[in-house]
C-alpha cells in the first residue's frame, strides 16, 4: 500500500487549538497522545468563503448524533453540501449534539469566570486567519462520548479514547480546519483531565477521495448554492439592524394555493381506511388519514436519505 | 367511477403536494391521482394494519 505523504504535524497543548489550511483531498488526523481520553472540538470553513462553514444540525439530521467513518461533515444552508468526510475513526464515540463549551457555562455552572473553554480557544485559534469570536460555530466534538436519557436530556459519559486512537477527516473542498483541545476539565468530557492532542495533515491518496465520489448527497443540487449564487448579496458590514424601505417580499411558492382531489373508495378500501382511522394514529377524519397514509407511503417508498417518521410508531 | 356503495373522500392539497403526486404517477402503475392514493392506501394498510 502506498504511504500517505505527511505535510504537517503539530501537538496541541491543553488550552490551545490550531487553525490549518486543509485543501481538498488532504487528510487531517487528530490523534490521542499520552493517556488518551481527550475530546477535540472542531470547526471548519470554506477557505475561499468563510460564510460557508460546518453545520452540526444538517450533519445530525443526515447521520445521527454520533457520526463516524463514512459520514459527511455538512455545511449550513443555503450551501447544504458535504464539505468533509470521516475517513477513519478508531473509537466511534463522536458527538454533534452538544454545543461547544463556553465561558458562560463555567461561570454559571461552576462559578469560574475565567476558565478554559472551547469557544474562546476556537476564537483565539481562528484569529490567526482574521475570524472573530462571533464567527465560531457549533462544534463537531470528536471522541466525546454522549447520549440522551429516557427523559430526553443529553448526558456526557466517560471518554473511551486511548493512546493512539485517532480520527481522520478528508477535505472535499478547500477548508480552514480548526481543531482544539476541549477546555472542559471539570466536566466528564475528557475524564476530568486536559491532555494534548497531535494533529497531522497528509496528502490523501486517490483511493481515499474515491470512497466519497458518486455519493448521492454530493449532488449537484440546485439547492446546494454556491458562492457565485450568493455573490449578489454582499456580506453585511455593520452591526446595527434597520429596515430596508425598498424591500419587497419574494417568498418561495407564495401564495400557497389549495385544490381538491376526490377519491372514491369501494367497500374493501373503505374497510381499510376505517381500520386505519380507528387506530387514532394518523388523524381523525377520512381525509386526514388518507393524506397521512399517502405521504407516509411516499416517504417509505421513494424518499432519499434519512427518513424522519417515528419508527417507534410503526413498530 | 362512483357507485352506490362507494364513499367519496375529498383531499385538500396544495400545489407543491399535487406536483409531487403528479410526478409520482409516472413512477408507478397508477393511471391518475385517485389510483395513486388507492395504491398507497392498499400498500400502507398491508404494511401497517394489524
Amino acid at each position: 500500500m502506498t504511504e500517505r505523504k505527511l505535510l504537517y504535524e503539530h501537538v496541541m497543548e491543553p488550552a490551545t487549538g490550531k487553525a490549518v489550511e486543509l485543501l481538498a483531498g488532504q487528510i487531517l488526523r487528530i490523534e490521542q497522545v499520552g493517556v488518551g481520553g481527550q475530546c477535540a472540538d472542531f470547526n471548519c470553513f470554506n477557505l475561499h468563503d468563510y460564510k460557508e462553514h460546518f453545520h452540526t444540525g444538517r450533519t445530525r439530521h443526515m447521520h445521527g448524533m454520533h457520526p463516524t467513518t463514512g459520514d459527511f461533515l455538512w455545511s449550513a444552508p443555503p450551501r447544504d453540501r458535504p464539505i468533509a468526510a470521516i475517513l477513519a475513526d478508531t473509537v466511534r464515540t463522536n458527538d454533534v449534539l452538544y454545543p461547544r463549551c463556553s465561558g458562560l457555562l463555567f461561570e454559571y455552572q461552576f462559578g469560574a469566570a475565567v476558565h478554559t473553554n472551547c469557544h474562546d480557544i476556537q476564537a483565539e485559534a481562528q484569529r490567526e486567519f482574521g475570524l472573530t469570536s462571533d464567527d465560531v460555530h457549533d462544534s463537531f466534538n470528536f471522541f466525546m462520548h454522549t447520549g440522551v436519557d429516557q427523559s430526553g436530556h443529553p448526558f456526557i459519559a466517560d471518554n473511551r479514547a486511548e493512546q493512539g486512537d485517532y480520527v481522520e477527516i478528508i477535505a472535499l473542498i478547500d477548508l480552514l480546519a480548526v481543531p482544539n483541545v476541549c477546555g472542559a476539565d471539570i466536566m466528564a468530557t475528557s475524564n476530568f483531565e486536559l491532555k494534548p492532542l497531535r494533529i497531522a495533515i497528509y496528502e490523501g491518496l486517490p483511493e481515499d477521495l474515491a470512497q466519497f465520489e458518486g455519493r448521492p448527497e454530493r449532488g449537484p443540487f440546485v439547492n446546494q448554492r454556491t458562492t457565485a449564487d450568493l455573490a449578489a448579496q454582499p456580506i453585511k458590514a455593520d452591526r446595527e439592524l434597520y429596515r430596508d424601505d425598498s424591500y419587497v417580499p419574494n417568498f418561495v411558492n407564495y401564495p400557497i394555493s389549495i385544490a381538491e382531489v376526490s377519491i372514491n373508495l369501494n367497500p374493501e378500501q373503505q374497510a381499510m381506511l376505517d381500520e386505519l382511522v380507528a387506530t387514532g394514529e394518523y388523524g381523525s377524519t377520512d381525509a386526514d388519514v388518507l393524506r397521512y397514509v399517502f405521504f407516509s407511503w411516499w416517504i417509505s417508498r421513494f424518499m432519499q436519505g434519512p427518513k424522519h417518521l417515528d419508527q417507534l410508531a410503526s413498530d | 367511477m362512483a357507485s352506490e356503495d362507494s364513499r367519496e373522500v375529498v383531499l385538500r392539497l396544495n400545489q407543491q403536494q399535487l406536483e409531487l403526486v403528479d410526478q409520482t404517477i409516472g413512477r408507478t402503475e397508477a393511471g391518475d391521482r385517485a389510483d395513486l392514493f388507492l395504491q398507497a392506501l392498499q400498500e400502507f394498510h398491508s404494511e401497517n394494519a394489524s
